[in-house]
């Protein structure tokens, strides 16, 4: 079938996993654009870990990790044509655009895509990462003859507790491909970054207004440092993806009548964030830290429940997988086990360090993602221009506050574990940063006043 | 929409538009200029006949020359990559073990290396060979 029949497939898996948990009928409906628009990841995070089950936790080889994830594809495709029988029609209010700003959005949004494939053609194993932690584990997933080989103490140095997605996914299309093929981990890399782009347009366009959605689009978009970082193959971008897709899906859900499948598919999301780099896996906590204060408000404590056991349920369906691995190949995180050396609880009232880190934090900020000026700058005048919204609901104000709490989360990492403060700080915030990047800009666009001729609700 | 709000996405679109157009002109001036073969590609291509001599499984050493370990993030990086290139083979850092794949940049002699106890297994060009420990085992 090939690489490119695997990624067509993974796509596939992803439209009938969506389908499957929040249904529509069988004809072309209101929201698939945005089901397909989380498609791609979802089918990735599905391959990644059935290729994990077969290779790591069974022992098997390619072929039953090829026939694994046919068999669930064709299982997704027969649940979602079973539930679409039962699924009302879907019904949507569109909200206009003008033409101009498509045009701006497909000019910006093709010279990102131009670029990304300039820097995988020119560079096809990334950068430094790519080659020494994630497509390097996605070699020894795919060579390796003995389920421990990729996760050898000896390689301490590649981070062995970091988690698979990515390189489960990478493995998992090779597979498909008969052999190993680089354009493979592009093809991921490129992939969760037109995801992130797609969904918040289409996510706000339903929140808000397309206006707003295109708008963040082109944010996201035009961002160098979100196309650089895709083009080193890094997985960065794949989980600033997750953080966004995980709090839009819970936004939709709590404006949903019966919002429990997007409720799961969010929790979903947050799952898969943690299948991707440990960063997700506080992410995990702080979205539903951040869900429980925003469903408070809700009167009835079956309605909070309605919402928030779909939630847990679809984050333990990647972190059962999360648990596995951590408990049984990979070593503590190097932070973690840094900190231990000496005592957290010394650094944890160290002030210097708090300072130290709220000031890279800052710096980060100011001169983040290699725009032409600082979007801090240029996203403040845009909302002098466009106004604050007066906020009717706690839930608009979610995804800042889980932004906010997932870079309080950072700073405290930072303070509590780091060995090598200065060091740290200066190869990591940019990255974290980023990772929170598409979250922000999707919770800036959530609290901004629109025009009310295109303004949804 | 209103001339604010006209004006608010305006000003984001030039920006992201600017933005993005001047990585565009940075990474198109490289495109253009690439060497034909990239980096990584060439280095692990010296390693892909080492891949053929060596078995599925299993731990190999990994020797350089002083020169190249001077330059730390060079040395940390070419080894990194050999790993890379030699996967699901586990390199050490080390030559204590008993095969030791090399990554040599200025000339080294076989009788050097058997001075200090190595054994010419096979020598694949341009800095690369596999030479036995016999020292390994040893007390």
């Amino acid at each position: 079938m090939g690489g490119f029949g695997g990624l067509l497939l993974c796509v596939l898996a992803g439209f009938c996993a969506v389908r499957a948990i929040w249904s529509a009928p069988r004809h072309w409906s209101a929201h698939d654009p945005l089901r397909l628009a989380l498609s791609p990841a979802i089918g990735l995070g599905l391959l990644s870990l059935v290729d994990f089950a077969v290779r790591v936790v069974l022992g098997q080889g390619n072929g039953l990790a090829v026939g694994g994830f046919a068999v669930l594809t064709l299982a997704l495709a027969a649940g979602a044509w079973w539930r679409a029988g039962q699924a009302a029609p879907e019904a949507w209010k569109r909200s206009s655009a003008p033409i101009w700003l498509w045009i701006a959005f497909a000019i910006v949004a093709g010279i990102a895509l131009a670029t990304v494939l300039m820097i995988v053609v020119a560079s096809p194993h990334g950068e430094w990462d790519a080659w020494s932690i994630w497509d390097m584990r996605a070699r020894f997933l795919f060579r390796a003859v003995e389920t421990g080989a990729p996760f050898n103490p000896l390689m301490e140095w590649s981070h062995l507790d970091y988690p698979l997605l990515v390189p489960s996914a990478v493995a998992g299309l090779w597979a498909w491909n008969g052999g190993e093929a680089q354009w493979l981990a592009a093809a991921v890399a490129i992939l969760f970054l037109g995801s992130a782009v797609t969904v918040s347009v289409l996510a706000l366009a339903r929140l808000r207004s397309t206006t707003l959605g295109l708008t963040a689009g082109m944010v996201l978009a035009g961002t160098p440092l979100l196309t650089r970082n895709a083009g080193a193959l890094y997985a960065d971008v794949p989980v600033g993806y997750f953080f966004l897709a995980a709090v839009a899906l819970g936004l939709l859900a709590l404006q949903a009548e019966d919002g429990r499948s997007l409720a799961f598919l969010a929790g979903l999301h947050a799952g898969m964030a943690a299948w991707t780099k440990n960063e997700g896996l506080m992410f995990c906590g702080v979205l539903l830290l951040s869900f429980l204060v925003v469903i408070r408000s809700r009167s009835e404590l079956g309605q909070r429940v309605r919402l928030l056991l779909p939630m847990v349920a679809g984050m333990l369906v990647f972190l059962a997988f999360v648990g596995h691995f951590k408990f049984h190949y990979a070593p503590a995180n190097d932070l973690i086990a840094a900190g231990k050396s000496t005592s957290m609880g010394a650094r944890l009232v160290d002030l210097p360090r708090y300072t130290m880190v709220f000031w890279s934090i800052v710096e980060g900020l100011l001169t983040f993602g290699d725009w032409f000026v600082p979007p801090v700058f240029v996203m403040g005048v845009w909302l002098g221009l466009q106004g604050l919204r007066r906020v009717e609901s706690g839930a608009m104000l979610w995804p800042f506050v889980a932004a906010s709490l997932q870079l309080l989360g950072y700073l405290i990492v930072y303070v509590v574990a780091s060995d090598r403060l200065e060091w740290q700080l200066q190869t990591s915030v940019e990255r974290l940063l980023l990772q929170i990047w598409p979250l922000a800009v999707f919770s800036l666009m959530l609290l901004a006043r629109d025009s009310p001729a295109t303004e949804k609700r | 929409m209103t001339p604010r709000s006209v004006a608010a996405v305006l000003l984001v679109a030039f920006v992201s538009f600017l933005s993005i157009g001047k990585f565009f002109q940075q990474i198109s001036d490289f495109f253009v200029k690439r060497p034909p073969i990239d980096g990584v590609t060439q280095f692990t291509a010296r390693y892909q006949p080492v891949r053929s001599l060596l078995p599925d499984k299993g731990v190999i050493g990994y020797m350089t020359d002083p020169a190249a370990a001077a330059d730390e993030v060079n040395a940390t990086a070419e080894f990194y990559l050999a790993q890379y290139a030699l996967a699901p083979i586990v390199v050490v850092n080390s030559s204590n073990q008993r095969y030791v794949v090399t990554n040599f940049h200025v000339m080294v002699t076989t009788g050097s290396m058997a001075d200090q106890g190595f054994k010419l297994v096979r020598e694949f060009g341009n800095g690369v060979a596999v030479f036995e420990n016999q020292q390994w085992g040893q007390k």
